[in-house]
């Protein structure tokens, strides 16, 4: 199934990335989710989503589920005379009636694959109701056949924001934060260290924001970009508000944070000297430790909130070797990491993510010791491969970042690490009881008895469960769900 | 182009994937973006259900769009039929490869002879019908696919359900019920329901079957084939409250040509005084409006309400009780769920019918404790 056209070495370019198989499953997001899902962070902001019923009951549901039933969102759904005449005064009249009915402070209209592939010119559209609407216009278009996933909805969704800002007076020793998709901000370094140093966050973006307080961000002196994503709204920003930013690496790589803190500082007149030293040399022990751990360990990269040829460095830098790297598309600056994985005389295969069917298929033959992802922990178990999920890695913001990433790895979190907040170390009588289950197979109490921490939910669940019940069907509903989350 | 502040009604493709993924081992190629795929995967989570059947994608570039190539949908054919060695595979475009022009017979044309599961097309979206039309056509390709491609049977003490879906609410304690009356009643076995908690060989067994109990209208075209096929009667009605449940017993009874027993006469007799009990309070109610939504399209739901002694009306706000989707339900305290959409609502308990006679009961208390709510509230 793997021949060499796979390997690493053979790509130039995006198109060089296979899929394993001609059919997908589940196949990548599209643009639409990663637009929605930024956009309904934003807990003011409406949106109009124009397209088939389907684009728009899914799009409606997604962030329903992800507000709680409180969402702002509208569906213009097309007909066959839409699809053969165009829709320009339907969708008019229907802008209008929004803007009449709900006066919204900002409406973003989200175009899906039809409306595109029709050719219906809806900045246009929108461009001449700009003087007949009291509410901002946005448009984001998201035809899934232009790209490959749903980051391409995420940045458009986010760049579009910056036209909801206006020019005005700058505040010194004020910041945005531009990219964090989480709450807790204030929960990681990058933050306390700020605020340690008197610096107010004005505006932490997609989160903790509403329409009000990302106009106001405009007064803020610095953009600190933590995610790609953002670098679109950060380059507008730059350009039309003459924000400076700079990159707050998402790259597991202990000098270019120190490197960040360094220019925050010239810029903001801070001196974070202390950071280093108190931070840097400890990351650095951490990492020396984990290599003799880890060193000749392989994995299969399935996916992770950091770029998949930075985070394989890492990994490969800690002495790991990858077999296979899942890539969702190719980016520009990755060349850079390509190439110095390949001067390491790393060669993996490189196919497409979001296909695991395939992949599943040979498991076996590639016995790899760590899977980097979401998977179903219940067929992963059955190989022997240790699941490793890092998504709540990406929570931190720092040198704890690394912290985060090598404690995720030596610990072995897999997907049930996402569920709750509050882990628990396996308590003797939790593990007595995994071991007394009668209709457990092995596979799965080995990937139970592996698990050095353990949500307080399962737990509870597991130690009020009869030693008679079977638990297949409620491991396999868990780990299903999570796997079609990601 | 139509404006919706909830959920949009469900297209026909969806009703098409909503029938197909109710059958534990269909295979399904769709040729579209992946976005789609993945969505619509997602969005049966809402029904709270383990889906086994295995619906995979061939996504599309702009190359693809640009000059209508078929070779993904082609290669996925051949390789899914190579790995999957499915009996019957079914391939359904997407709105991008109607508006292009995609022709899948072409594609099946040239790729049939080379595979071998056999291909099942499923319709192009037309843009303007809505899911009940894709269940609908679904089950007449299955009959006319899968059952008239299977040996028929001798009949045997066997029915099928038509019209019962992934997509149903309360799909799980009905079916139940349904099974129950049939058995108690008619000493009956459920054969197939075409696209719920079913497989292709009982789909292709269908043909045993003495009768076909229709529950929704989109069961009725694949019935009338059968019926022409192989001589099965069906009955369409939804067997709500005391009164629907007999006459639909009695339509079976008598389309079968046997008598049957009756249900334990105790049980009847309690179902029957709350439901006189509660006929009794609607009597006396200052307001004794109900409001259907607009998505529900059932005449035996209506006899039956209207039987209890509610008046229809279509303003919502007018009513003193609800009958209608998830989201409402959540919101509102006089609103009894009744299909979807839905989200993070559990239905999975299979003993609170809405139909038969413990659904009689069931639904008589839920309306009494809504009436009360509703006036609590107000």
């Amino acid at each position: 199934m793997l021949s060499d056209e796979y390997r690493l070495s053979n790509i130039v370019e995006d198109k060089d990335i296979k899929t394993l198989s001609k059919a997908q499953f589940p196949g990548p997001h599209c643009p639409l989710f990663g637009a929605v899902m930024t956009a309904s962070y934003i807990e003011d902001l409406t949106l109009l989503i124009i397209g088939t019923e389907e684009c728009t009951y899914y799009g409606k549901d997604f962030a329903m589920i992800r507000q709680n039933g409180k969402d702002r969102v509208y569906s213009a759904v097309l007909e066959q005379h839409d699809i053969t005449f165009g829709c320009e005064e339907d969708l008019k009249n229907i802008i209008k009636e929004i803007d009449r009915k709900e006066k919204p402070k900002a409406l973003m209209v989200i175009t899906t694959c039809v409306v595109e592939l029709i050719g219906e010119d809806v900045e246009s559209i929108l461009r001449s109701l700009r003087k007949e609407v009291d509410t901002k216009l946005l448009i984001v278009k998201t035809e899934h056949f232009k790209c490959n996933s749903h980051i391409d909805g995420v940045k458009k969704a986010l760049e579009q924001l910056a036209s909801l800002m206006i020019p005005m007076e700058k505040k010194e020793r004020t910041v945005n934060i531009l990219g964090f998709k989480y709450l807790g901000i204030e929960k990681t370094e990058l933050y306390k260290e700020l605020r340690r140093n008197n610096v107010d966050i004005s505006m932490t973006i997609p989160t903790k924001v509403n329409i009000e307080s990302i106009q106001k961000a405009v007064a803020s002196s610095l953009n600190i970009v933590v995610e790609p994503t953002a670098m679109g709204l950060a380059e507008e920003m730059k350009n039309q508000l003459d924000i400076p930013y700079i990159v707050f690496p998402m790259a597991l790589d202990v000098d270019k944070i120190k490197d960040a803190y360094e220019q925050i500082g010239d810029i903001l007149d801070i001196d974070f000297d202390y950071i280093v030293k108190e931070k840097y040399n400890t990351v650095n022990d951490n990492l020396i430790t984990a290599k003799q751990y880890l060193r000749d360990k392989t994995f299969i990269y399935g996916n992770t909130p950091f770029n998949c040829f930075e985070f394989c460095l890492f990994l490969v830098e800690l002495g790991m070797v990858p077999i296979i790297i899942q890539c969702r598309e190719l980016m520009k600056d990755d060349r850079k990491v390509i190439d110095e994985l390949i001067d390491r005389g790393i060669d993996p295969y490189i196919v497409r993510m979001a296909n695991i069917a395939p992949l599943r298929r040979i498991y076996d033959e590639l016995s790899p010791n760590y899977y980097f992802g979401h998977e179903s922990p219940m067929t992963l178990a059955k190989h022997n491969i240790i699941q490793v999920v890092t998504d709540n890695c990406a929570k931190k913001l720092g040198f704890e970042k690394i912290t985060e990433v090598i404690d995720t790895i030596i610990n072995e979190k897999g997907i049930f690490s996402l569920m709750g907040g509050d882990n628990i170390v396996l308590e003797d009588k939790v593990k007595d009881k995994i071991k007394n289950l009668k209709n457990v197979p092995k596979p799965m109490k080995d990937l139970l008895m592996n698990m050095k921490e353990m949500p307080q939910g399962m737990k509870e669940a597991l130690l009020t469960v009869d030693e008679k019940d079977s638990l297949i069907d409620m491991m396999k509903s868990h780990g299903n769900r999570m796997e079609r989350r990601h | 182009m139509k404006l919706y502040r909830d959920n949009p009604i469900a297209s026909d493709r969806m009703g098409i994937l909503w029938a197909l993924n109710g059958i534990e081992d269909a295979v399904i190629i769709e040729f579209g973006p992946a976005g789609t795929t993945h969505f619509s995967i997602e969005g049966l989570m809402q029904f709270g259900i383990d889906i086994k059947a295995k619906t995979f994608t061939t996504h599309m570039d702009e190359h693809d769009v640009t000059f209508g190539n078929e070779d993904r949908i082609i290669d996925a054919i051949i390789e899914v039929d190579l790995i999957e060695k499915p009996k019957y595979l079914f391939v359904i475009g997407s709105s991008i490869t109607s508006i292009i022009g995609i022709d899948l017979e072409s594609v099946r044309l040239q790729v049939q002879d080379k595979i071998r599961s056999k291909i099942i097309l499923l319709p192009d979206c037309d843009f303007q019908n809505d899911y009940r039309y894709g269940v609908e056509m679904t089950l007449k390709i299955l009959v006319d696919e899968v059952v008239k491609n299977a040996p028929v049977l001798e009949k045997s003490q066997y029915y099928n359900i038509l019209g019962l879906g992934i997509y149903d609410y309360n799909r799980s304690s009905d079916l139940y019920e349904i099974r129950r009356l049939m058995k108690d009643n008619f000493s009956l076995e459920l054969a197939t329901t075409f696209m719920l908690d079913t497989n292709l060989e009982s789909i292709e067994q269908a043909s045993r079957a003495m009768i076909n109990i229709v529950i929704h209208e989109e069961g009725i075209a694949a019935a009338e084939i059968l019926r022409e096929q192989y001589n099965q009667p069906y009955i369409c009605v939804t067997p709500y409250g005391i009164k629907g449940t007999k006459k639909w017993l009695k339509c079976i009874g008598d389309l079968l040509n046997i008598s049957y027993n009756s249900t334990d006469n105790n049980e009847l007799e309690l179902i029957a005084y709350k439901e006189s009990d509660l006929k009794r309070r609607i009597s006396k109610l200052d307001n004794n409006r109900v409001y259907i939504n607009n998505n529900i399209h059932n005449k035996c739901l209506e006899d039956y309400l209207s039987d209890l002694g509610f008046k229809k009306t279509n303003d919502n706000k007018k009513s003193i009780i609800n009958f209608s989707d998830g989201i409402e339900a959540l919101k509102k305290p006089n609103v009894i769920q009744i299909n979807y959409p839905s989200f993070g609502q559990e239905n999975g308990y299979q003993y609170t019918p809405y139909m038969g006679y413990r659904g009689a009961h069931y639904l008589a208390q839920k309306i009494y404790n809504t009436i009360t709510k509703a006036e609590v509230l107000n």
